[in-house]
């Protein structure tokens, strides 16, 4: 090294030790610029497993309804489909009108919006057949949830004062609870079960479907309710703590919505194993 | 002969480092001499008095009043946050452990784990979301502390080419697409929420890599592995959690402040057209959520900032913190579409856009107000890219009030778009047009950035002209020994931007 200015000392090329120039030696650890490894094989090793990850995905995702309980499996030979109505088309008669529910061009309106109470649309013939002891499975199409200008709150009940009564409903995000009558879901005073669900469809586009079925000897020989939604078992409980069912008397059951929102239901199905007409 | 002024286990060690090469004609600069042993062992042996130098010259060396070991600048402050950051990361790794076995739980407790009653794809989302991003943030964070302490060399951060990203994201939501329509025509079920949830995540997780993965390569990936990860499971883990409390306590103070009702604070539903309640969610999600997400997510960068040399490196790792957001974030709100939650994940195509973009401009602006000295309207710079950050965020989440703001826009947003079958809230062109958008900022700014050469690099202090023990006309006898000059300290770094 040759200083300008500076004698050159033959024997010691090194002298006269210069203060190197104020470049701080680069943090070692910090900086990339020297290839450390072998940067494009790790990119092609994430590559492959992110490949793989999402082809497997696929697949899982694909394979999984297949091993969830489905509505379809859980009707029982000898049942058979003793309703199933368009209520877009108009009042067939089959629906009680007179606690908050109108028929209307997009199906069975049940709003109670700017109700204190439930509206409820009982469905006639349970109220004088007896359609419970045999079981039976109650599917309800709803409208998008786009086509309600309050909060969309589908609701299934089963029971009466005398019989006690199980409440079914659910909410916008796929939250449902199932409860006994004077329920409050704030204490959670008589809520028999509740949670939600990936099987609800969330986009406000798309309709879903709600179904309950109720069977006298279900789970522990006991009176049992299963829910299901989108054709999909969501949960299924025990509800002999909240209804008590005689034999030959009938049990009413109905469609509705709870206080502060409404639900349009525009096509009903029921099966059931007690009757084979209505 | 003079090979001793650079010992070869100093020079060794430098190249075990990874340091890289002197700059040009910077000696290497051993820190820590050792003794001339070459001269002392020669001089020994012909009968020398044994001297620390073995010239025989009998006063001290020159190098001898020099401090023995010269610490690099910020070294103590990176080995103190890195034992922090040990601490920290473990902690963080416990409590996403304690998270993930809560939603194990939970799952097992109301559905028969895979096969099984439904379950709650919102739950398991955040729960797998956040989870996850504690556990795999807190364990890839002790490991990056522990080779940081180590001063092991970290390698550069590269991810596969974009496009091949960009496929991946496309195989991954054409085959959430796919499976939603074979649903929809009655052939399945949806699906149980473990069943989907590797899909919906990785739907989420797979845009924002791409986006990650494009603004590294458009870089010429600058940064190395252990910043970049550092700073997106900072943004994923920390910044989430921080963003989440802090945006709940200054929610609930606005809303004490303007008489709203205290639950309107914990609900952002724009279902009561009550104009002071939209008022306040104007304020929430355009004024507090910006500055709280768009301050907090750059922090992992903004903590090495001073070890980051070009302008390119703090985007990078100020956006790897924001990609990291946008992950836990998104992968939640994928959640909350249950049976729905590719609609969710295809709208949400280009949230990583939104937070990585605005992370690294606003870590941009971190570096030009720390490390920018010299440069041209260096604060303008500063404070301009920050502000840029919280303004494109106010207007991303303002534009979800658009259709109050605009009388008549509401009608033809609340009208259906759909993917063959799929159906979309129009609102969702909106967002695109805004993703658009940010797509063009982020390839104008890495264009303008990744040609930028650095900032010099900190200017140790020249250590100080000793003091001769002798009176120079001892020294000025032997004629190699000259008097040091006096230098200017000089810097490199090229052109700044």
């Amino acid at each position: 090294m040759t200083m300008e200015g500076i004698p050159q000392y033959s024997q010691y090329p090194n002298y006269p030790y210069m203060y190197p120039p104020a470049t701080a030696p680069q943090p070692a650890a910090d900086q990339p610029t020297k290839p450390v490894g072998r940067p494009r094989l790790y990119a092609l090793i994430v590559g492959v497993i992110f490949t793989i990850l999402i082809v497997a995905a696929i697949a899982l995702a694909a394979y999984s309804p297949s091993l969830a309980p489905t509505e379809s499996g859980a009707i029982p030979r000898g049942w058979t489909k003793v309703y199933d109505a368009n209520l877009t088309a108009g009042d067939d008669g089959r629906w009680d009108q007179s606690q908050g529910c109108a028929f209307g061009s997009s199906g069975l309106n049940a709003d109670a919006s700017s109700s204190s109470n439930a509206a409820l649309c009982a469905f006639k013939p349970s109220e004088t057949q007896d359609l419970a002891s045999g079981g039976f499975l109650l599917e309800m199409t709803l409208t998008p949830a786009a086509n309600i200008t309050s909060e969309a709150v589908p609701l299934i009940v089963l029971g009466s004062d005398t019989s006690g009564a199980v409440f079914v409903f659910a909410d916008q995000q796929g939250n449902y609870t199932i409860c006994q009558a004077n329920c409050d879901t704030a204490t959670r005073q008589g809520v028999l079960e509740s949670g939600s669900t990936a099987t609800w469809h969330g986009d406000p586009y798309v309709a879903n479907t709600f179904a309950v079925q109720f069977v006298q000897q279900g789970l522990n020989n006991n009176p049992t309710i299963t829910l299901f939604i989108n054709g999909e078992q969501v949960a299924q409980i025990d509800v002999s703590q909240a209804i008590n069912v005689s034999a030959g008397a009938a049990i009413p059951f109905g469609v509705g919505s709870l206080s502060g929102g409404a639900e349009v239901y525009t096509h009903a199905t029921l099966y059931t194993g007690g009757v084979s007409s209505l | 002969m003079y090979a001793a002024y650079q010992p070869a286990a100093v020079v060794r060690t430098a190249q075990a480092q990874g340091t890289p090469a002197a700059a040009p004609g910077a000696p290497v600069y051993p820190q820590g001499y050792q003794a001339y042993q070459a001269y002392q062992t020669a001089q020994t042996q012909q009968g020398h008095a044994a001297t620390p130098y073995g010239y025989g010259y009998p006063y001290p060396y020159y190098y001898s009043p020099y401090p023995a070991q010269q610490k690099k600048p910020g070294e103590t402050y990176a080995k103190v946050l890195s034992w922090i950051l040990v601490f920290l990361c473990g902690l963080s790794a416990l409590g996403g452990l304690v998270v993930l076995l809560i939603g194990i739980a939970t799952a097992l407790g109301s559905v028969s784990a895979l096969a099984g009653e439904g379950g709650s794809l919102t739950v398991l989302a955040q729960l797998a979301g956040f989870g996850l991003a504690l556990l795999l943030g807190g364990a890839f964070g002790m490991y990056y502390s522990v080779t940081g302490i180590m001063r092991r060399p970290s390698p550069k951060f590269t991810l596969p080419p974009a496009w091949v990203m960009l496929a991946l994201t496309l195989l991954a939501l054409v085959g959430g697409v796919a499976l939603w329509h074979v649903n929809a025509f009655g052939y399945t079920t949806p699906g149980t929420a473990l069943g989907v949830l590797p899909l919906a995540a990785l739907c989420g997780i797979a845009p924002a890599a791409t986006i990650l993965a494009f603004t590294s390569q458009r870089l010429g990936d600058p940064a190395t592995r252990r910043h970049v990860w550092m700073s997106l499971f900072w943004g994923a883990a920390g910044a989430t959690l921080l963003a989440a409390v802090l945006e709940l306590v200054l929610g609930v103070i606005v809303a004490v402040l303007m008489n709203v009702p205290f639950s309107t604070a914990l609900n952002t539903n724009l279902t009561s057209g009550n104009p002071a309640q939209s008022l306040f969610i104007l304020i929430e999600i355009s004024i507090i959520a910006p500055v709280v997400e768009e301050g907090l997510k750059p922090l992992g960068a903004l903590l090495i900032i001073r070890r980051l040399r070009t302008p390119g490196q703090a985007f990078l790792v100020g956006m790897a913190g924001g990609i990291g957001f946008d992950l836990v974030e998104t992968i939640g709100y994928i959640g909350m579409g249950q049976a729905d939650w590719v609609y969710v994940a295809i709208e949400r195509i280009g949230a990583g856009l939104l937070h990585g973009v605005g992370a690294g401009m606003a870590a941009l602006g971190w570096y030009y107000l720390i490390n920018g000295k010299g440069v041209p309207l260096r604060w303008l710079k500063g404070i301009g890219c920050g502000v840029y950050a919280v303004v494109q965020h106010a207007v991303f989440n303002g534009s979800n009030l658009i259709a109050l703001l605009i009388p008549g826009l509401s009608a033809p947003l609340a009208q259906p778009l759909y993917l063959v079958k799929l159906p979309f809230e129009s609102a969702a062109l909106i967002f695109m047009v805004l993703y658009v958008v940010i797509l063009t900022v982020l390839i104008v700014v890495t264009g303008r950035i990744r040609n930028a050469k650095g900032m010099a690099p900190p200017t140790p202090k020249a250590p100080a002209v000793p003091t001769l023990p002798y009176p120079a006309y001892l020294y000025s006898t032997y004629p190699g020994y000259q008097g040091v000059p006096a230098q200017t300290p000089t810097t490199t770094g090229g052109s700044r931007s």
